[in-house]
């Protein structure tokens, strides 16, 4: 019953100036790797556009994209969450778990319908409303820092790939909805979508509370893209559902 | 008595220090009004410091030197209360950094509190507190937002019967819980409530700051300034009022409003939260005015409820 007399300004004890030189502290302490965050999203978005805009992805760039993604879950959830983020907030623990399972899920999900999966067949095309939203959400958040230092904050402090949350669930849904971004699709890879979501989507939505609390102007970037997965998640559902339905017609 | 060498060099080594301390040390007019805790119980001056959001900042050197200087002003400019939690992130460690970097000659009024669902808890997190502030004696210990309140509570009396805690007390904010808070108030033994009170968030004045004053208990009123969301719109709608000024010397809003809390007979204290040494000392400011009477408290509120 104590819980439910709290309200989510209760869960932001700091300002946002602390909050943001937070970040500069995490891109300090990241040393080379801040830089490498910076250029991976666009290198794994490449690869994604080379490999899936036309085809379907090879297993092994798929495997690979998918354990890199579960590397950047978990370097969210040491560097960002149990590092730094829990000097500022008691539940930061609680969030790298979160993150852990996050790595644990997309591999789980991912990866043994990669190795097992034969090639889609000629007539089940691309899903281009999908896949606008999967590379307008992967393009987002590999100009996540880009935005940031637009909407006011300094370079240094500006939140990249693999080491912020934000960006990482950003691009992480555009990667899950890029792969079940076809126009018949089974109900495994949506349920597949559907899981590897929640987290994200959770994330996705506590980060946005978190900063209208602090009345930061990236709020916006984040709802958009809660939206637009939404919208890709009721596509997809509705892809399964209709191609069901239609089977269950046929005499 | 005989002193021996080594005595002797070791008090002349404390009497180079103490004349070398700053006059913070032993100020003891500071201009600043005070309140008893409770009648034939010690005062406190009536501007306390709060460290919600402003002092939780992991450890960021550049944002810790300036807590300290915060810090530093208010001791300064004679405050005494800093209240934290441990639900307040690194507060708790950044002002007892503070506490250290100053030297141990001040005059703080320590207030923490207990946060645990866990009744058991209580030691624990008084010891846990206790050590982020770098001290082995609060003056106040409360248990935050009523949480697990009735073994706290005679977890918290015993530990005042030991001599561990001067003072006891629950908090809420926001408004919240005011019913339990009131029942708590009226049936056990407490020196400290905390509760939101500001010219927005009145409704206390029906019930709990008459029932305080009824069974003398000390209230600290945390939000003075509603979490900053009263400052801003009054200074662009209205210049503080001519009496304010002219009668008691107010110059802003922030030191009318805090003047307002903090003028109200039952509250001993108010603990506004910032994080620029400027307004610490407007805070303070405020606290070196001639309080408001009853009916000028009216008039600002009737006022302030007309922008």
């Amino acid at each position: 019953m104590d819980w439910l007399t709290y309200s989510i300004a209760d869960f932001v004890p700091y300002t946002a100036e602390t909050y943001r030189r937070l970040a500069a502290q995490i891109n300090e302490a990241a040393g080379l790797w801040r830089t490498l965050a910076l250029f991976a999203p666009w290198l794994l978005l490449a690869a994604a556009w080379q490999h899936k805009w036309q085809r379907r992805f090879s297993t092994l760039s798929t495997v690979l994209l998918a354990l890199t993604l579960a590397a950047s879950w978990v370097s969210c959830g040491y560097i960002y969450f149990a590092t730094f983020y829990s000097q500022l907030n008691w539940a930061a623990g609680y969030l790298a778990w979160g993150f852990y399972a996050q790595a644990f899920l997309l591999l789980a999900a991912v990866v043994p319908r990669a190795l097992s999966s034969t090639a889609a067949p000629a007539s089940n095309r691309p899903n281009i409303a999908l896949r606008t939203i999967a590379m307008g959400l992967m393009l987002a958040a590999a100009c996540w820092p880009l935005a940031g230092w637009i909407l006011g904050r300094t370079w240094q402090q500006t939140e990249r790939f693999g080491l912020f949350p934000d960006a990482t669930a950003v691009f992480t849904l555009g990667f899950m909805i890029l792969l079940a971004s076809r126009n018949t699709v089974t109900a495994g890879l949506v349920w597949g979508l559907a899981i590897t979501s929640v987290i994200p989507l959770l994330w996705l939505v506590v980060s946005s509370a978190f900063l209208s609390v602090l009345m930061q102007p990236e709020r916006i970037l984040i709802c958009l893209a809660i939206a637009a997965t939404i919208i890709a998640l009721a596509v997809s559902l509705t892809a399964v559902f209709s191609a069901r339905f239609q089977a269950a017609a046929k005499p | 008595m005989a002193m021996n060498r080594r005595q002797f060099l070791y008090t002349g080594a404390c009497a180079a220090a103490a004349l070398a301390l700053p006059s913070r040390s032993f100020a003891v007019d500071t201009g600043l009004q005070t309140k008893p805790i409770s009648p034939g119980k010690p005062a406190i001056p009536v501007i306390g410091m709060g460290t919600w959001q402003t002092f939780n900042i992991g450890d960021d050197p550049q944002l810790q030197k300036r807590c300290t200087e915060i810090v530093s002003t208010f001791i300064d400019m004679g405050g005494q209360l800093i209240d934290s939690s441990p639900m307040y992130g690194s507060s708790a460690t950044t002002v007892g950094r503070a506490l250290a970097q100053l030297g141990p000659q001040h005059n703080v009024f320590a207030a923490d509190k207990i946060w645990s669902r866990d009744g058991d808890a209580t030691q624990q997190e008084y010891d846990q507190q206790a050590r982020r502030w770098g001290r082995d004696h609060m003056e106040l210990m409360q248990i935050h937002n009523l949480m697990a309140w009735q073994p706290h509570l005679e977890h918290l009396s015993a530990m005042k019967q030991a001599g561990l805690v001067d003072y006891i007390g629950v908090t809420t904010s926001h408004g919240r819980r005011h019913k339990e808070l009131e029942n708590i108030m009226a049936n056990h033994a407490l020196d400290f409530v905390q509760l939101t009170y500001n010219i927005s968030h009145r409704d206390v004045e029906q019930r709990l700051l008459p029932l305080a004053r009824e069974k003398n208990i000390a209230v600290i009123a945390n939000r003075p300034y509603d979490g900053g969301h009263l400052i801003k719109p009054l200074k662009h709608k209205a210049a503080v009022p001519q009496w304010a000024q002219q009668e008691h010397g107010y110059q802003t809003w922030a030191d009318l409003l805090l003047g307002f809390v903090v003028s109200h007979p039952a509250v001993t204290c108010a603990i506004p939260a910032t994080s620029q040494v400027a307004h610490m000392r407007e805070n303070m400011q405020a606290g070196r005015h001639t309080l408001l009477s009853a009916k000028e408290r009216r008039r600002l509120a009737d006022y302030v409820g007309t922008l």
